[in-house]
């Protein structure tokens, strides 16, 4: 958490003492994040950890002590808020009888007017999004028939519309089989690139964080527990304590970061971690050996 | 991105009823609201002329060009014709048009910031607190006093208390709760208050005629009275809910979507409940309980023009307006010289036509 102290940009967001309580359990507490303003945050933590939570904190949709800061100001009017960060929840609520058009155009809201009509601005810049999500061919089509990795860049397109600088995504694709899961990834990525985007997802899978985040940012019972690279925060002694599961690592030369899990052994003892040098850009394996199992082939 | 060839629209530029692409952004609003205009002044005429007294349409139409000023139309009406079309037939006709459009549009509005299409404008105890004032009002004997308005002045003071109740009944720790907890507050306070009424009912049975009449549905008027008690809060109505209308197409992604898009989910639906159950307690202080208005209107419309609220409010008042006086035409022609309940009419054409909207509506999903 360190890494925090001196960031090379100017911040998109910044959360101080971040606390949500929710029927008198805390379900987070004392949370301090800063994102720099075009870096890929991936949130990590086992199911329960606070992921969700924390990104309803930043999104304004949960009472919570602390401040959250975008780009230098704290924000309390939705429509400012909504300005600035545009969410993709993990399961959307679709209005009945919508089509794909009038459902990315409702990312426009926090730019129109008192009656919230759309301009020609408005469906000029929705339809931009849609052909540039390959999308154009559903636009009079109802969301709810479409597919599932179909409809998953539908409420990217609705995200993407707003124009928003910070992009927060909560398990983008967790309803995704792994080719789209990685079709939308790679999306995401190509669309920081080409828009310059803040990006924060939350992630169930390790390896995909890995690929994927600048920065990884772990919880585990609401609290910020890691925070850093993922060549720092990915070592199968992180992985076997938040996760409970035996790992092994892997980091590439840019300082992306594979991730493999192994079955525990019946008569497994607990893992017998090799430390590792895993600076960025260093190649590095990381092997964890339980009894009896091989290491597998690099 | 595997779709059965079958169900891919056409690429570019489509368009079913949903204007989609960018040069034409008015799309089939205009026809629509045009429709609904022409119904409302159908319906209109259609009340003027039709009655124990025949009018002939055309005198009719030149006996109101008359009255606008700087027009002399020769029609031919006699003087009492005229006094059947100006004191009696125009105003009762304008309160069924003020009536239907209030009804429906709080209807629409109802069923759109609750995301419940069974959400009907009597949901948060407006019925039965006015059901309650105006019992109070017929059995205490009061409900003749000040020329006969204490009645509704009790039935709209009923109305409002009943839906403040609910509302208050529903916060959690001084702050809106969701939906839900407001709905439950309404069946709760409706059922309290309608145990009430039958108390009071029961210990006065010679009430029960007059009181039975009241929860039915009328539109007679004393003259001009009422229209001018009604118009007012119409237009009020109409201008909030049609604004809120787009704010409530964001609400049906749901309160913390709708946050993050940049709506306020409470204060709008704070302000739009408000408002939609004032306008409901007006009508219903006026005309009584006149059922399934505020619930067929808009799930036809929504037939018509697709389910989002920025076209089902401005279209459910104009078509609700058309379709009450319409209704109220058959309540005093049906039986005459006898007037049935318009409420009774609203029912007969109301449930059957509900039950077709709902098929027609499974068949499509």
């Amino acid at each position: 958490m360190s890494a925090d102290a001196d960031l090379p940009t100017p911040l998109a967001l910044r959360a101080r003492g971040l606390g949500v309580t929710i029927g008198g359990t805390p379900v987070l507490s004392q949370v301090d994040l800063d994102i720099a303003e075009g870096e890929w945050l991936a949130l990590l933590g086992p199911n329960g950890a606070g992921k969700t939570t924390l990104v309803r904190a930043l999104s304004g949709t949960v009472r919570h002590t602390g401040t959250v800061a975008l780009t230098g100001t704290t924000v309390r009017r939705p429509r400012d808020r909504a300005r600035h960060v545009a969410v993709v929840p993990q399961t959307p609520i679709v209005p009945p009888g919508i089509s794909a058009f009038e459902y990315v155009l409702l990312g426009r809201t926090a730019h129109q007017g008192l009656r919230l009509s759309a301009s020609l601005d408005d469906r000029r810049r929705t339809l931009a999004v849609l052909q540039r999500l390959d999308l154009e061919r559903f636009a009079a089509r109802d969301v709810p028939s479409l597919s599932g990795g179909e409809r998953q860049r539908v409420v990217l397109a609705r995200a993407l519309v707003a124009d928003a600088p910070t992009l927060l995504l909560d398990e983008p694709t967790a309803a995704l089989d792994l080719g789209h899961q990685f079709e939308i990834l790679e999306l995401l990525a190509e669309l920081r690139e080409e828009r310059g985007l803040t990006v924060v997802t939350t992630l169930h899978d390790l390896s995909v964080a890995g690929q994927f985040g600048d920065r990884l940012a772990v919880l585990h019972d609401g609290r910020l527990v890691a925070h850093g690279t993922p060549a720092a925060v990915l070592t199968p002694d992180a992985i076997g304590r938040w996760w409970g599961v035996e790992a092994t690592t892997a980091v590439d030369a840019e300082g992306r970061v594979d991730v493999t899990v192994h079955r525990r052994r019946a008569s497994g003892r607990p893992a017998d971690v090799a430390a590792a040098d895993a600076a960025p850009g260093a190649s590095a394996e990381v092997v964890a050996r339980g009894e009896g199992f091989e290491p597998p082939a690099a | 991105m595997s779709v059965p060839a079958a169900a891919v629209t056409p690429s570019v530029t489509v368009d079913d009823r949903d204007r989609v692409v960018p040069p034409r952004p008015r799309d089939l609003t205009v026809p629509l609201v045009a429709a609904g205009v022409g119904a409302a002044v159908v319906a209109a005429l259609v009340g003027l002329v039709v009655g124990p007294v025949d009018l002939p349409v055309g005198a009719t139409v030149g006996a109101l060009l008359d009255r606008l000023p700087w027009t002399t139309v020769e029609h031919g009406l006699g003087a009492s014709s005229l006094t059947i079309l100006f004191e009696i037939r125009w105003p009762r006709v304008l309160l069924g048009l003020a009536v239907g459009a209030l009804l429906s549009g709080s209807g629409a509005a109802y069923q759109g910031v609750f995301r419940n299409p069974l959400a009907d404008p009597y949901l948060l105890g407006v019925a039965a607190g006015a059901g309650l004032g105006a019992t109070l009002a017929i059995v205490t004997g009061t409900a003749t006093l000040a020329g006969g308005f204490a009645l509704p002045a009790a039935a709209f003071a009923g109305a409002i208390a009943a839906v403040v109740v609910t509302a208050g009944l529903s916060l959690r720790r001084g702050r809106p709760a969701g939906p839900a907890a407001l709905i439950l507050a309404g069946v709760a306070v409706a059922a309290l208050l309608a145990a009430v009424q039958t108390y009071l009912l029961q210990r006065h049975a010679d009430s029960l005629r007059a009181v039975y009449g009241w929860l039915l549905g009328r539109l007679s008027t004393v003259g001009w009275a009422e229209v001018r008690l009604v118009l007012p809060v119409l237009v009020v109505s109409a201008v909030v809910l049609v604004l809120a209308s787009g704010a409530i197409d964001v609400l049906a992604v749901g309160d913390e979507e709708a946050t993050t898009l940049g709506i306020r989910p409470g204060v709008t639906r704070a302000l739009v409940l408000t408002v939609a159950s004032l306008a409901t307690a007006t009508a219903v202080a006026v005309s009584g309980l006149i059922g399934f208005v505020g619930l067929i209107v808009p799930h036809g419309v929504r037939l018509l023009a697709g389910t989002r609220n920025r076209r089902v409010i401005p279209l459910s008042m104009l078509f609700g307006a058309a379709f009450l006086a319409l209704a109220d035409v058959a309540a005093r022609t049906v039986q005459a010289p006898a007037e049935l309940p318009i409420g009774v009419i609203t029912a007969f054409v109301g449930a059957p036509a509900f039950l077709l909207i709902l098929r027609s509506q499974q068949g499509r999903a």
